[in-house]
């Protein structure tokens, strides 16, 4: 699909906005140019996403982030100095906590750094939520890694990034891996919030901030 | 475990991993989501009485993909909607959802559209919400709850719309480079 009109016509026959005679019009284009069929394909998987993605974010707000983080896989002192390094950190602090069997570390590793690749979950103000699927997660674990010096993550404003959040999330709950993302880039627009998890000086203040109730936006 | 939870253990992930994708075709051939919702209950039935017949847990998308066409020519055949759903545009959009999905897997697309959803605005990402919340029943509602009219509402959406999708096509070029 080349034409923006085309985009503005295929939303319209999703929407059942189009008279009849467009409809019907559009409806042979769509069995004779296999890329507009393409692009109202898309367009309406637009739709089913973002219905998700807002039906989600009503669903978070009664979530804690101390309801998915592992207590025992918080590294309050990250010592990796670049993106590989802290994934890495990260990933092998929840296999250490028990999480994963050693093998799937390695896999684990590589999926989220592949899934950086799409572009860097580095969403600014010294943040970032690498994350991830594996069937080695038998619900949605994460951690909190905090490092002092900041590291280059590629992100939105180009920034260090001292506050990191991994998930790592079951195949098969899509919905629950949503909701759980959307939870901590919530909490985490809260300066304040990353203000203190930046302080924090130990795994279990670290743990009391985040079911704290004054960090549950 | 026994077989039979181990086995609808597995037709849950399964309906589960790809329903996007099948509501994502359905919704395209009927365009609504109410029909959507029903012909998808139709499809998990389908599937899970010949779950066994699928042999490779990699083919279970195409697979139940042609089960929800042919759940879509029955619905053509029991319900009234006019015009009726033409055989020949659902197995065009089925071939289509096909090539889409393998050049743009659904999980790939939901990523991409996150993160340019987290870039917006704080105004226009709660506009987007509310847009798809479920809460805004009406056009009016929605014009409403955003504080402006159907008009001006309608189009601040389009153009955020319009933005993500650049947005989603941007980080796509940027990933298919070298």
């Amino acid at each position: 699909m080349n034409h923006p009109s085309d985009t503005d016509l295929l939303l319209a026959l999703l929407d059942g906005e189009l008279s009849a005679d467009a409809a019907d019009a559009l409806e042979a284009r769509l069995k004779t140019e296999p890329d507009l069929a393409d692009a109202f394909l898309t367009l309406a998987r637009e739709e089913v996403l973002l219905s998700q993605w807002a039906r989600a974010l009503t669903e978070v707000q009664t979530m804690s982030m101390s309801d998915f983080v592992v207590r025992d896989a918080i590294v309050p002192d990250l010592k990796a100095t670049t993106k590989e390094g802290v994934v890495r950190e990260l990933v092998e602090s929840l296999g250490h906590a028990g999480y994963f069997p050693g093998g799937a570390v390695g896999e684990i590793i590589q999926a989220t750094l592949k899934r950086e690749l799409l572009g860097s979950t580095g969403i600014g103000r010294s943040v970032a939520i690498p994350h991830t699927k594996h069937a080695a997660a038998d619900r949605i674990l994460g951690t909190v890694g905090i490092s002092q010096r900041g590291v280059p993550f590629d992100s939105l404003d180009g920034g260090p990034v001292h506050v990191f959040v991994l998930l790592v999330s079951p195949l098969n709950r899509p919905g629950d891996h949503l909701r759980t993302l959307e939870k901590v880039s919530r909490v985490l627009r809260d300066d304040g919030f990353v203000r203190a998890l930046r302080q924090a000086a130990t795994g279990d203040a670290i743990w009391g901030l985040l079911g704290h109730p004054d960090y549950r936006p | 475990m026994s077989e039979l939870p181990r086995r609808q253990e597995r037709l849950d992930r399964l309906l589960l991993q790809h329903r996007t994708a099948l509501y994502g075709y359905v919704l395209a051939c009927v365009r609504s989501h109410d029909d959507t919702e029903d012909i998808l209950q139709d499809v998990a039935v389908v599937v899970t009485e010949s779950l066994d017949k699928l042999t490779d847990e990699a083919g279970f998308l195409p697979w139940a993909r042609e089960i929800a066409r042919r759940c879509l020519l029955a619905y053509r055949r029991k319900s009234r909607r006019e015009p009726p759903l033409d055989p020949e545009l659902l197995q065009r959009l089925a071939e289509a959802a096909e090539r889409v999905e393998r050049a743009r897997p659904t999980s790939t697309q939901q990523e991409l559209l996150r993160a340019c959803l987290d870039g917006l605005t704080p105004a226009s990402r709660s506009l987007i919400l509310m847009r798809y919340d479920g809460a805004s029943g009406t056009a009016e509602e929605l014009a409403r709850r955003a504080g402006g009219t159907v008009q001006s509402v309608y189009a601040r959406v389009k153009r955020i719309k319009a933005a993500l999708r650049e947005c989603v096509e941007r980080r796509l070029a940027a990933e298919a480079l070298p």
